[in-house]
């Protein structure tokens, strides 16, 4: 199809009229007179949407507040049956909650199904361990005084038998300490509670649990029947005993999942038949005709296979409450949502042959699910809340890419989840497009379009590359490989039906890029944060010449990163045994078919061992290069001349600080730093390959990002030598040039970046920002962003994401930011309401380089 | 002594349902707060002591 043919295509969907002007210019004026929302539905419920997201690791609303009902009913679950196997406690806990939680529908929803007692309210997971929880009762900004002392009593119940208690027997107190200190790494996963999955939603929207519940009934079956059979063979049967309970946790869960729905569905009838719609968007018959509508569909999701368009969506709703919000807490909205819907939509949309609706129904739909993702409220670490600001979550979803035979895959659905983004405007979730130049051109367009309108999403993943990786470095078939989804922000993760990733202890977790060269400068003594020793003992750097100040980098890599898997296991050793998630793994057909659990990961088909450096590692190597140019290489300084400047902060050594900044800098496509970068990068790689994680001989592969802790772990690092002081941000990305110091035009970016040996990195984030003169209100926008994904394909670069925002805008919601409160800007891996963030994030957003394109 | 079965909120729980028990029912109020209007359910008995209900409702 032509550009312009295109383009009128796309603006007859949107109902945008252009009158000559350009799209996007039309668009964002649209979105500013009419408010978002393609219907009076979607209108009403964006004005009254329930945003749950936090800044500075609080809250923003103050309706937000703790419920214990969770809590109080797992705790309940827990006591019963305490004499049971873990897993069968799991999922009887799991069923205690389903079968006597309250339940909620709200006007003019389309999507039913939460995970908490009342809208607005915060659950809680006692059995992650005490931390978190007081941290949470501690905060009476959120904790109703009088639910404090019940909380206190489940807190003590919980001591002996939570993760936390679980896990910190493994280790030694040195270890605990440093991991405790929030300097070398993230938090471990025990105390924080924080982790992520993919859950393998396509086997449910095919077969129904009600077919998986006799599957297992079957197994079971036959394993009674292969232990009676004459020989007796020990080793073959005694293996068959734990499957059997695992089998069974799966059915209790399975079978409280159906029945938690039907309450769904008997409410909504409750309504329909019984109570006031008088004051419903579309009128009293009309929302009744709907309510009746949604009994039917919770009465048969996902018991049943979803039939059409509407089935398939609340039956993928109800999968990711339970298995993200309920049976644990999981972040991420990890789905490749157009491949896994498409079935459905094309039967309701296109085919008409079930559940038949129109394309206009189809956006609405989509829309309704974007609020309700802005409904989901968490309750993580703090930690964890302080580093992603703006959000409730980590929600993202991909879409796009292309089959294994190098097909595009892009379908009249991905064009209408983007269109749906279009309309609704809201930060969540976010959306990773598979991008490929054979990508269909209205889908690219639409990409474009979003991107435009200063979303910061959909960011973009080459697929191309990603699906290399995948086969080269993860083993996975070419079929399972082509059909990668991000897990979070920026790792592919296996999607379908067997085999996804089901906890951040197999991919995911990080250590903190720039403490391993921050550390390597003072013998891994920590003097700004904690005053501990959190890093590995490397000598005085005052005597380093190049090569040993290389050699103390490289083991505080090793040193800092092997603290990490070792955490990483011990939990994964812990959540397997002690804090199994039935209904997760039942929804995985290798974890049915082999009767194990979700967190279980010997022979596993597709294994996705990974794991983070975030904050990105960048500011080590600009560190490195302005040590080299200005100690080594000009001799204008000592090594003791530099440590005493970053011992005082670089206070009273302005002149030097400024020689410092002015050395080369990465994204300026200069060999000198760039090929430091390569070098620390593949040393990076080999070390993460040298950790083999349970289930992967090739070792684990790394992932340089930053969410938004390169501002506020920027408090944690010290003075660094490329000339930050401590307190200010730190690199963004994984591989963003420092704020302001990429002086030489986007080209030179990415031609630094491209030097980087990308085909042994599983993801690497690069933050851009470009003109919304160019992007937004030019007709040529299109075409010269087009060139620049070329040259960045070409490069065969990982990723790119793009703010496209004006500074001024950006200026004026500081200062009235009760007037832009649509303003969303892209931090890094996510996209934020940017009056939300801290004014040292907007900061640090406005410092970005605006390049300059065309 | 008012109890939960005389109230127009208190739906039994049908025989046919997963959650059944004998005397279970749900009690459906519709709430509103300053984001709008939602209806809640949750789980209670008919033979419940509603003396301090402030949503019972007389059948």
């Amino acid at each position: 199809m032509a550009s312009a043919a295109v383009l009128e295509e796309i603006s007859r969907e949107l109902k945008i009229d252009r009158k000559g002007q350009p799209f996007g210019k039309v668009l964002w004026e649209k979105k500013i007179k009419e408010g978002p929302g393609s219907t009076p539905r979607t209108k009403h419920l964006y004005q009254r949407c329930r945003w749950a997201h936090t800044a500075g690791g609080e809250y923003v609303r103050e309706d937000i507040k703790v419920s214990l009902e969770r809590a109080r009913l797992y705790t309940e679950g827990h006591k019963a049956n305490a004499g049971e196997l873990p897993i069968v406690i799991r999922a009887k806990c799991l069923e205690h909650y389903l079968k006597n939680c309250s339940i909620y529908i709200q006007d003019e929803e389309l999507i039913v199904g939460s995970h908490n007692e009342y809208p607005d309210r915060l659950e809680l997971f006692p059995e992650g361990g005490a931390k978190n929880m007081m941290d949470y009762l501690e905060d009476d900004t959120v904790t109703p005084p009088e639910l404090y002392d019940e909380g206190v009593k489940m807190v003590e119940y919980w001591k002996q038998w939570s993760l936390s208690s679980r896990c910190e027997r493994y280790f030694d107190p040195e270890s605990l300490e440093k991991l405790s200190t929030g300097v070398i790494g993230e938090v471990p996963v025990w105390a924080h509670f924080y982790t992520s999955t993919t859950p393998t939603y396509q086997s449910v929207l095919e077969d129904g649990l009600e077919k998986r519940i006799k599957w297992c009934e079957d197994n079971i079956k036959n394993a009674r029947d292969k232990v009676k059979t004459f020989p007796w063979r020990g080793e073959e049967n005694f293996p068959l005993f734990e499957k059997i309970d695992v089998w069974e946790a799966m059915i209790i869960s399975a079978r409280a999942v159906i029945g938690w729905a039907r309450k769904y569905s008997r409410l909504a009838k409750i309504i329909a038949e019984n109570l006031d719609l008088s004051d419903s968007v579309g009128g009293a018959g009309q929302r009744k005709k709907e309510l009746l509508e949604i009994a039917d569909i919770c009465a048969r999701v996902p018991a049943e296979p979803a039939h059409g368009f509407r089935d398939a969506v609340q039956s993928k709703w109800f999968c990711f409450v339970v298995a993200q919000n309920i049976e644990r807490y999981c972040s991420g909205y990890s789905q490749l949502e157009d491949d896994l819907l498409w079935p459905y939509y094309k039967a309701s949309v296109i085919d008409k042959t079930a559940q038949p609706i129109s394309r206009e129904e189809a956006v609405e739909l989509i829309e309704c699910e974007r609020l309700k993702v802005c409904e989901r409220t968490v309750t993580k670490g703090r930690w964890m809340r302080i580093i992603h600001p703006g959000i409730n979550d980590l929600h993202i979803l991909s879409i796009g890419g292309l089959d294994e035979n190098g097909n595009d895959m892009c379908t009249d659905l991905t064009d209408v989840i983007l269109e749906a983004a279009l309309n609704i405007h809201t930060n969540e979730p976010s959306i990773a497009f598979k991008y490929s130049p054979k990508c269909s051109e209205k889908t690219r367009r639409l990409v474009y379009e979003c991107i435009s309108q200063g979303f910061g999403f959909p960011s973009i993943k080459n697929h191309e590359k990603n699906f290399k990786h995948s086969m080269e470095y993860h083993g996975w078939p070419p079929e399972v490989a082509a059909r990668w989804a991000l897990v979070l922000c920026m790792a592919p993760g296996v999607t379908g039906r067997r085999s996804t990733q089901h906890s951040r202890n197999e991919g995911g977790s990080g250590i903190v890029g720039p403490a391993v060269g921050t550390l390597a400068l003072s013998d891994g003594f920590d003097a700004w944060f904690s005053n501990k020793q959190c890093g590995a003992h490397t000598g005085d750097a005052s005597k380093f010449t190049w090569e040993d100040l290389l050699k103390a980098v490289e083991e505080q890599i090793k040193h800092n990163s092997q603290l990490m898997f070792m955490n990483k296991e011990i939990t994964s050793y812990a959540e397997n045994k002690w804090l199994e998630s039935p209904f997760l793994a039942m929804m995985d057909d290798w974890n049915v078919e082999d009767g194990v659990g979700a967190f279980q990961r010997y022979n596993k088909p597709y294994t996705n061992t990974w794991a983070d450096y975030y904050p990105g590692p960048m500011g080590v190597i600009d560190d490195l290069a302005a040590i080299k140019y200005w100690v080594f290489d000009k001799k204008k300084y000592t090594m003791g001349q530099l440590l005493e400047a970053l011992k005082a902060n670089w206070q009273g050594h302005e002149e030097m600080r400024q020689e410092f900044l002015s050395a080369p800098k990465f994204g300026n496509d200069d060999d000198y730093v760039d090929e430091i970068a390569n070098w620390f990068f593949n040393v990076s790689c080999d070390v993460w390959a040298a950790h083999k994680m349970v289930g992967w001989e090739k070792g684990a592969t790394i992932v340089p990002q930053s969410v938004s802790a390169f501002v506020t772990l920027g408090s944690m690092i010290g003075a660094e030598p490329f000339g930050r002081r401590h307190g200010e941000p730190l690199h963004d990305g994984g591989c963003s040039p420092y704020m302001g110091l990429d002086k030489k035009g986007p080209t030179a970016v990415l031609k630094s970046v491209s030097k980087l040996p990308n085909e042994r990195i599983k993801g690497i984030q690069l933050n851009q920002r470009l003109p919304v003169g160019l992007m937004r209100e030019s007709e040529k926008g299109f075409d010269v962003w087009s060139a620049y994904m070329k040259t960045w394909h070409d490069l065969k670069c990982d990723h790119v994401q793009f703010n496209v925002v004006r500074t001024e805008d950006m200026r004026s919601a500081q200062k009235e930011p009760e007037k832009w409160e649509h303003l969303i800007v892209r931090i890094a891996g996510y996209s934020a309401r940017f009056i939300s963030l801290s004014k040292m994030a907007q900061d640090a957003v406005i410092a970005r380089t605006e390049q300059e394109l065309g | 002594m008012p109890q939960c079965k005389e109230c127009k909120n208190f739906f039994p729980v049908p025989e046919n349902e997963w959650d059944y028990e004998k005397g279970a029912g749900d009690c459906v109020r519709v709430l509103r707060d300053s984001k709008g209007k939602y209806w809640h359910a949750r789980k209670t008995k008919e033979e419940m002591n509603a003396l301090k209900c402030t949503d019972f409702n007389k059948r």
